[in-house]
């Protein structure tokens, strides 16, 4: 596979999961059954590995 | 050309349903290939059908494409235990009102539908990833995700790419103590989280046929924690007399070709296995209940859409029966559906389990999904029949849980430590 032209590379941090990240380390059930609003649901983003990721 | 693509002797499970059912059955879609497949039924539960109703309002569309066709079941959080579940509930409910989609509170929406509306060689699209469960009766049913489910309510089709199929070989008799539980636990810690990922797991062998569809819906639910797509039991004569029972019909009865490919076969004899249990985390541990030692359980948890039908309560009673809950241990059994809620009172089962100690409630997803009725606490550990042991799945990401069979959890609950049933029954 060759490489994407050079104005489609972003740069910056990556962070780097174990693999089988499954949907409860995304985000817990028990915080995304209390809302439909994305904005909310953000605040735990990877929860499972990282409570503090979404700051 | 649908009857000629059933006859195919060199189709999958999955190549035939979704050929019959995509462009109207006029091409033969193999593995690999996307095809747009027309919905038979669709699901949302009180999780996932907050933001597909959100979405859907945001494509702008007016009306769904067929009321009769879409479910939107209350179940994760039933009845609401906060506000914020409570207004969710009741945004549900004024979509439903003003689709006239149907609507059901109080069971778990894949014992709901399998008792009440699935039916073999259907499509069902369900939000909800534990969906594949109806694969236990021959239907084609996979989960999506809330904003495609909102695509299928406005268009009643979605894409899907052509699985791969995985045989799986079932031979032999169960041993005392073991069960359906134990043959999904067992395969998943043979071929991991990611084992069947995208595949669909066809169920085979001279043993299914003393599968009860109790069993089989165990299996192609829990088929999910291996990243299935379908996990298919095809129809025989135990899926034909429960459809005779409940009085529906099939829509077509698909059958594997016998030269169809497979990308990969296993065996299970079922006489060699042991009770299972899954241990907690994101690997893949299992081992026979046996060998674990005599750690404390907080809570033994009984119930979910895995293993919360009356067959699974019945084992539990029969263990259950003139014993007590270990002190210091909660035992907490909870039904798939009202129909089995009503069923266990009726037949004096809840007697039993109130008698040990345990504690009953009404039918939800709660404790499996960290909502309510059974949560847990930091460091807690817990023995549970449910799907899943994601780390903070039942509450506080610290908690271990652990997974078992209804038999091992109920054995479990008398010791306080996980047990081997056997001496129990």
């Amino acid at each position: 596979m060759s490489l994407p032209p050079p104005s489609t590379i972003i740069r910056g941090r990556t962070w780097v999961w174990p693999d089988d990240v499954n949907t409860d380390i995304i985000i817990p059930f028990r915080f995304k059954a209390r809302t439909n609003d994305p904005v909310e649901m953000a605040k735990y983003a990877m929860y499972g590995f990282d409570p503090e990721f979404y700051k | 050309m649908s009857q000629t693509i059933l006859n195919d002797d060199s189709l999958t499970f999955a190549e035939k349903i979704i050929s019959i059912k995509a462009d109207g059955g006029r091409k033969v879609h193999h593995a690999g290939e996307i095809a747009v497949l027309p919905a038979d039924m669709a699901m949302a539960q009180d999780s996932t059908g907050p933001l597909a109703i959100k979405v859907f309002r945001e494509m702008g569309v007016q009306k769904v494409w067929d009321p009769k066709k879409i479910h939107l079941v209350i179940d994760h959080s039933f009845p609401a235990p906060d506000e914020k579940v409570a207004n969710l509930h009741i945004l549900i409910r004024e979509f439903v009102k003003q689709q006239g989609v149907r609507l059901v509170e109080g069971s778990i929406s894949h014992q709901h539908l399998l008792e009440n509306h699935v039916i073999p060689g259907m499509v069902l699209f369900g939000a909800d990833s534990h969906t594949c469960q109806a694969g236990a009766i021959g239907a084609f049913a996979t989960g999506i995700g809330s904003s495609e489910m909102a695509a299928v309510w406005a268009s009643g089709k979605l894409w899907v790419r052509v699985p791969e199929s995985i045989k799986i070989n079932l031979t032999g008799q169960f041993k005392k103590g073991v069960y359906a539980r134990d043959i999904i636990t067992h395969f998943i810690g043979m071929v991991g989280e990611d084992g069947g990922n995208y595949n669909s797991l066809d169920w085979k062998g001279p043993a299914v046929k003393n599968l009860s569809i109790a069993s089989r819906a165990c299996i192609s639910n829990n088929s999910m924690e291996c990243g299935c797509k379908l996990s298919i039991f095809e129809v025989d004569p135990v899926t034909q007399d429960y459809f005779k029972t409940a009085n529906r019909k099939a829509m077509f009865e698909i059958h594997a070709g016998s030269k169809a490919h497979y990308k990969e076969e296993y065996d299970i004899d079922l006489g060699t296995l042991e009770p299972q249990v899954w241990g907690p985390g994101n690997e893949s541990k299992v081992r026979s209940a046996g060998e674990f030692g005599d750690g404390h359980l907080d809570e033994v948890f009984i119930g979910s859409s895995t293993n919360g039908r009356y067959e699974d309560l019945q084992v539990v009673g029969k263990i259950l029966k003139g014993h007590k809950v270990k002190a210091g241990t909660r035992c907490i059994i909870t039904p798939a559906s009202r129909n089995v809620f009503e069923r266990a009172i009726q037949d004096g089962l809840v007697e039993t389990f109130l008698e040990s100690g345990a504690v009953f409630t009404n039918a939800t997803c709660g404790a499996c999904v960290g909502t309510h009725l059974g949560v847990l606490g930091e460091n807690e550990t817990c023995l549970s029949t449910s799907p899943r042991n994601y780390v903070g799945r039942m509450g506080a990401t610290t908690a271990k849980i652990y997974l078992s069979s209804p038999a091992t959890a109920a054995a479990s609950a008398l010791e306080g430590h996980i047990a081997d049933p056997r001496r129990y029954l």
